[in-house]
């Protein structure tokens, strides 16, 4: 199980709501990767942790969406927790793609495809 | 007792589709999954087969039997305009874009410190170091947590100056913005033309799972509408597809209808959905004399705000089809596209300001227009439309209403040149 947190906007996995910054989830890591790919912007709580926000900042601007809601050294540390969404969900695009196309081998090879 | 059919309890999952009448799968099974959820409004997915009527004469006036023709599909979606929120990641209705523009979106990146800002119209921010875009050059960049000069902040179409300096297009400053920090970041997603046509595979699952479910093959777009100016900003779009599989029609469906599959799947059990709804009525509408006019920077620094446009409705006819005559066929074999058609419809409350004057002037005297249309206001889910060398229509004098208003009715944007094909961008930031 992983544990996470969302820094993103609005997201629902199934019927459950994510709404806020900084708000927690425990996923399997199939679930995880599978939330990443279907564009839902969850980060570890180590790599949330390692950013450096404070629980006084989630508190405060955790729902705050708007452009200048937020200090600017909240919206550095917003920046970076997406950043590493972003590098997370691209490796692990790299890695389905990988799969299809082994998949795909697979199925030519098996059908004597050339 | 059977299972009523609740509209509410519908979904539908959108999965590009690499292959001409293959929906995507892995050995037969079909690979849609939680990833490829996206809310919608209103979807209709239905096949038209064509009847044909035996011409020869009976010797009496009643018609007999007849038999079935040529076979395709037709699909269309409304939802409400929503990016996915966390800016740089596309919305969930990404396949649907894809298949409008024709390719995959690309991902802007990089982001600088702003150092401070001109309390001017427009205003020009400066950066700590180079912002990315290209002196002389245009992008979409969002300003955040700029203090003071806070006019300056969100989702802007900027023009470089220079390598750390941007004007803010369509901007009026609102204080002196000397060292008032925040950000300029390109992280985006931007979508272009280009003249290959894309497809995707439309999914329609229902509760109860005992209901019959449908799946659109090779869905093509002919056309896509943004209206804004609405309380919930929606877009929709329509086209035409290879056929539409119903699941309890699966083991009686040929191979063309069947599309690569084995089974028909069920509906994955954990949809994964991004992004919230924008007020239609929230964002910016910005038009000047066309850079193909003037210049770059003489349309950065002269493009004007309009405060008191009504609504705005954006339509882009791809003038995408099947090939549905091909022979030795029932099914449509390819696509092919015609020339695209992208139109700015608008009205704006009349009145003797120096931009509407100009604005019936370039429509009377056909000169062209960009306009920069911004739905929403909020980080990563701000749309931003780019209409290139629009050749405005004459405006008509609405009188419908307490004020006269001015419309321009289905004004087209054209290319600056045929290799850029620049008519119409759309960026998510």
């Amino acid at each position: 199980m992983i544990d996470c947190r969302y820094v993103g906007e609005l997201s629902f996995i199934g019927d459950r709501r994510f709404d806020s910054i900084g708000q927690r989830a425990v996923l399997a890591e199939a679930q995880f990767e599978e939330v990443l790919l279907g564009g839902a912007a969850f980060i570890k709580e180590d790599d949330f942790r390692k950013i450096g926000f404070t629980d006084e900042e989630i508190a405060a601007y955790g729902s705050s969406i708007g452009f200048a809601d937020f200090p600017q050294t909240f919206g550095e540390k917003l920046s970076i927790a997406r950043q590493v969404f972003h590098d997370t969900r691209a490796t692990l695009r790299v890695r389905e793609e990988e799969d299809k196309n082994s998949a795909a081998a697979s199925v030519g090879a098996s059908s004597g495809d050339s | 007792m059977p299972n009523f059919s609740f509209s509410r309890l519908e979904r539908c999952y959108l999965q590009t589709q690499s292959v001409f009448g293959t929906i995507p799968n892995s050995a037969g099974s079909a690979t849609v999954g939680n990833t490829n959820a996206c809310r919608f409004i209103k979807m209709e997915l239905q096949n038209e087969v064509a009847l044909l009527e035996r011409p020869d004469k009976t010797g009496t006036r009643s018609m007999e039997g007849m038999t079935g023709g040529r076979r395709i599909g037709r699909w269309s979606i409304e939802m409400s305009v929503h990016g996915n929120g966390t800016p740089g990641t596309a919305p969930d209705c990404d396949p649907i874009l894809q298949a409008i523009f024709g390719q995959a979106p690309t991902v802007g990146s990089g982001s600088v410190s702003v150092t401070s800002s001109t309390d001017a119209t427009p205003i020009v921010v400066t950066c700590s170091g180079a912002h990315g875009v290209t002196s002389g050059a245009f992008d979409v960049v969002t300003i955040a947590s700029h203090t003071t000069n806070t006019n300056a902040n969100g989702t802007w179409l900027a023009y470089a100056n220079s390598t750390t300096t941007l004007t803010l297009i369509g901007s009026a400053g609102n204080g002196d913005g000397a060292g008032s920090g925040g950000t300029a970041s390109r992280v985006k997603v931007g979508y272009s033309f280009i003249d290959d046509i894309s497809y995707f595979t439309l999914w329609s699952f229902r509760t109860a799972a005992g209901l019959d479910q449908r799946v659109g093959n090779t869905c093509i777009v002919q056309e896509a509408t943004f209206n804004l100016n609405q309380d919930v900003a929606t877009w929709s779009a329509r086209g035409e597809n290879l056929w539409v599989l119903r699941g309890d029609d699966f083991s009686n469906s040929d191979v063309y209808q069947k599309g690569g599959l084995g089974s028909f799947p069920i509906e994955p059990g954990a949809p994964v959905t991004n992004g919230t709804i924008i007020p239609g009525f929230t964002g910016r509408f910005v038009a000047g004399l066309a850079v193909s006019e003037s210049s770059a920077s003489a349309f950065a620094a002269n493009a004007k705000y309009f405060p008191t446009v009504r609504n705005v409705t954006m339509r882009i006819a791809t003038n995408n089809m099947m090939v549905k005559d091909t022979f030795g066929s029932y099914y449509a074999t390819l696509t092919e596209g015609g020339v695209r058609n992208i139109t700015l419809s608008f009205a704006v409350y009349d009145d003797d300001s120096t931009q509407v004057r100009a604005l019936k002037q370039y429509g009377d005297a056909k000169t062209r227009v960009d306009f920069v249309v911004n739905l929403g206001t909020v980080a990563g889910n701000t749309w931003v439309f780019w209409f290139k060398n629009v050749f405005l229509a004459a405006h008509v004098l609405g009188d419908g209403q307490l004020r006269f208003d001015a419309n321009f009715a289905d004004s087209r944007a054209t290319t600056s040149s045929l290799s850029v094909r620049d008519e119409f961008q759309m960026y998510i930031a």
